[in-house]
């Protein structure tokens, strides 16, 4: 596992350990102070209490002698003194300061500890009955009292050594299992749980540091985007789709040399490091491992098919966000030009890039200052009798010209700006419905496209609901078209628009019919009032009996669905005449009409009014 | 703490005293002198003895030593002036007396009244104390079973001072 080196660089969590402890320490020793403080007071205290008793009680026993004056018999009463080891020297003083005994211990050998601890002086009267007939003068040493401090702190201290001991041990336990968790934390943290490879955020991480120091070791970027991970998803359930992410994990697990990283950067994206020695051609040869290398599909599952995007860096970019960028724009190249491919980052990757990223700001600009506009594809029936339209968005660029939808559509499902683009749709479609109105004619039935992301969040739904109420778009006036993805996505929804525009009576078409997944449990399901078959299989039905077979089984099938069938991209009369002995109900198609600005079908409203129908033109002696 | 306090009262007790002789002071004014002193010591029956009231010494000899003592009347033992009362007769009322200096004659016991004689305590005449002169020092024996049967207490840090104590 060439993973776990990488785990040690994450692992830099401050030791709190030691500053805890020694808080611990630090307090235990003010603890021990303040208790060594408080002890000394109780010492000095007793220490004195204890001198006074001793001396009194002598003094007391020697008052016959000093009343007697019998010195004999005060120094024998003096000599039990010696009992009391503090007591150093004592002096019996009779009547007149007269000495009468004395005492002097001389068993105690001086040390540092007597100098420093000092001596108390005590004088203490010698009563006979209530008559003072002299005086006891005792001179004792302090140095009991810091013995017994001392030998007291001593002890404290190894209890509390003791107890910080058993504490110690009794939490090893705990301890080992809080450091085990810490690092599982921190693996989480780093890590995905499902594949177990770094995350995101760590790849990032590391990406910056191999950015940094790219000059002296170049490194390569791969971006790993799963093609149909949606699908096998869908198709399979998310176990399956489970087991195709960890194999794939294992697949980058195994294409890593020492020092290399794999991560899974989202749900379906992967991204690995490779770092020096690397080229171009190593790069390349190592995405084309990956490709050549993919899990095969197991018992009927649809199989994995990968797009890789490769930056170099430092050759591409020096910065690691600006790398991530690149190599994101080669993966799309590569995913435009099919499945199963990589591509190297160039320069018109790049160009194309910083294109698209203008062009979105530019469209945004659009957005905001209503440049956007309508044109209208209109759909007839076999007699070439105007049925209704299709509302298409065009940008006319105020310097540029026309922007092909093809360009700026892609890039408003990309940003999220179609939701924006959609809002401003439904207005100048009722700006173009009033001017209609305002000439004196019935507009036909308008319909429109939905988009994916637009029934994505519940505010992008609740504000379309709420534009068409606002504009008056009534469903008599409006249709809805889906692609087939849209449907998908939107159903799995638990407040699903499809089902809200339905509850309000709005129609719904399903749009490119034949080019997705094409679920005929869904046909039944959604009840659509329109199917649009897709202009591939259009295109020259007249001359491919296989074609007409498939539309003419979709036709039978939507009408006893209770469907009404458009055939899109109607160019040639052939392809014309033969869907309309096919029985398909509408026709849609650059033959009939293009997509035409307000005014011009306005022009073909008038003419239709007046009679006039739709033909394509044959060719001359066919 | 306690234990030097027992050690000392086991000192009062083994020791044994010879008072310090006098120099150029006859016996009997010695004698005279450690009474005095004595008495100092003494505790007489609770109220027999009130603050202030004067500490009778009767005198039933009327030997030396009890003029000597006629010579001391007034002079104060703790707070009680001594009053010396001479002998007034034999079988004359003993009472107010505190202190009574025994004769040749075997005196009565009576509640609260120190009997005092030169004898020694073998000599069985009942003195409570006795004042002897041993080597030429002057010195004391107490019974402390008579003085207790009458109410007399002495003080424990005469007792080691006294040559001989009979005990209960």
């Amino acid at each position: 596992m060439p993973q776990h080196h990488d785990d040690t660089r994450y692992l830099a969590a401050p030791r709190a350990g030691r500053s805890e402890a020694l808080l611990a320490a630090a307090a235990l020793l003010v603890f021990a102070l303040l208790l060594g403080f408080l002890q000394y007071g109780q010492l000095e205290r007793r220490f004195r209490e204890d001198l006074e008793v001793q001396s009194r009680i002598v003094a007391d026993n020697a008052a016959a002698a000093v009343v007697f004056d019998a010195s004999k018999e005060a120094t024998e009463i003096l000599a039990a003194l010696r009992s009391a080891p503090a007591i150093e020297q004592a002096r019996l003083l009779a009547a007149g300061e007269r000495e009468l005994a004395s005492y002097r211990d001389g068993r105690s050998a001086r040390h540092l500890l007597h100098a420093w601890a000092g001596h108390v002086e005590l004088s203490v009267p010698v009563m006979a009955q209530r008559e003072r007939v002299g005086r006891l003068l005792v001179h004792a040493s302090r140095v009991g009292v810091w013995e017994d401090l001392l030998r007291f702190v001593a002890s404290a201290a190894v209890l509390m050594l003791a107890a910080l001991l058993l504490a110690w041990l009794a939490t090893l336990r705990l301890r080992v299992n809080v450091r085990e968790a810490e690092r599982r934390t921190l693996h989480l943290a780093h890590h995905d749980p499902l594949t177990d490879l770094p995350n995101r955020e760590s790849f990032r991480v590391a990406l910056e540091m191999a950015a940094a120091r790219c000059r002296e070791a170049p490194a390569a970027l791969l971006f790993i985007d799963l093609d149909n991970f949606k699908q096998i998803n869908d198709s399979h359930g998310h176990q399956a789709g489970d087991r195709v992410l960890r194999r794939v994990a294992s697949l980058l697990r195994a294409q890593c040399r020492p020092g290399d990283l794999a991560a899974r950067l989202a749900g379906d994206e992967f991204a690995m490091l490779l770092r020096a020695p690397v080229d171009a051609e190593s790069a390349r040869e190592v995405a084309a491992r990956l490709i050549e290398e993919l899990p095969q599909p197991e018992g009927g599952e649809l199989p994995v098919h990968v797009s890789v995007g490769v930056a170099l860096l430092p050759e591409h970019s020096e910065q690691a966000s600006e790398a991530m960028r690149w190599a994101d724009a080669a993966m799309y190249e590569a995913k435009r030009s099919g499945k199963d491919g990589y591509r190297l980052f160039s320069e018109d990757i790049g160009a194309a890039l910083r294109a698209r990223m203008g062009l979105e700001q530019e469209f945004i600009g659009a957005l905001a200052s209503r440049q956007i506009c309508l044109a209208y594809q209109p759909l007839f029936d076999a007699e070439g009798c105007l049925r209704g339209v299709e509302a298409l968005a065009r940008w006319p660029h105020p310097e540029r010209g026309a922007v092909s939808p093809g360009e700026f559509i892609p890039i408003a499902e990309s940003s999220g700006l179609i939701v924006e683009l959609s809002l401003l749709t439904l207005e100048v479609l009722a700006e173009d419905l009033r001017a209609w109105r305002a000439a004196g004619l019935e507009p036909p039935m308008v319909a429109l496209n939905l988009s994916s992301r637009q029934c994505r969040q519940p505010l992008h739904r609740s504000q379309l609901l709420e534009a068409l109420e606002r504009l008056q778009l009534s469903p008599r006036q409006v249709e809805f078209e889906l692609t087939e993805g849209t449907l998908f996505e939107d159903l799995e929804a638990p407040d699903s628009m499809v089902v809200q525009l339905q509850q309000r009576g709005y129609a719904l078409a399903i749009d490119d019919f034949g080019t997705g997944y094409s679920s005929l449990a869904y046909l039944r399901k959604l009840r659509c009032q329109k199917l649009k078959i897709d202009r591939l299989f259009v295109h020259g039905i007249a001359r491919s009996a296989d074609a007409r077979l498939l539309v003419e089984a979709v036709i039978r099938l939507s009408h006893a669905l209770g469907m009404r069938v458009v055939a899109e991209g109607v160019e040639r009369a052939a392809d014309w005449d033969c869907l309309r002995s096919l029985d398909c109900d509408l026709y849609q198609g650059f033959g009939l009409a293009r997509p035409l600005p307000p005014a011009d079908l306005q022009t073909l409203m008038k003419a239709q009014q007046a009679g006039e129908r739709v033909t394509i033109a044959r060719p001359e002696a066919g | 703490m306690h234990r030097p306090v027992r050690r000392l009262l086991c000192h009062m007790a083994l020791a044994l005293l010879a008072a310090p002789a006098w120099a150029q002071q006859s016996a009997v004014e010695l004698k005279a002198q450690v009474l005095v002193k004595v008495l100092r010591f003494v505790e007489w029956p609770q109220g027999s003895l009130v603050e202030g009231q004067p500490l009778q010494v009767c005198l039933l000899d009327d030997g030396a030593l009890a003029r000597q003592l006629q010579s001391l009347d007034g002079q104060a033992v703790n707070t009680h002036p001594l009053r010396v009362r001479p002998r007034a007769g034999r079988g004359a009322a003993l009472g107010g007396c505190h202190v009574a200096l025994m004769g040749a004659a075997t005196t009565p016991e009576s509640p609260g009244l120190l009997l005092v004689g030169e004898e020694a305590m073998q000599a069985e005449k009942g003195a409570m104390l006795s004042l002897l002169v041993e080597d030429g020092r002057v010195v004391f024996d107490i019974d402390l079973e008579a003085a207790r049967r009458v109410g007399i207490g002495f003080s424990a840090r005469l007792l080691r001072l006294a040559r001989y104590v009979r005990k209960a």
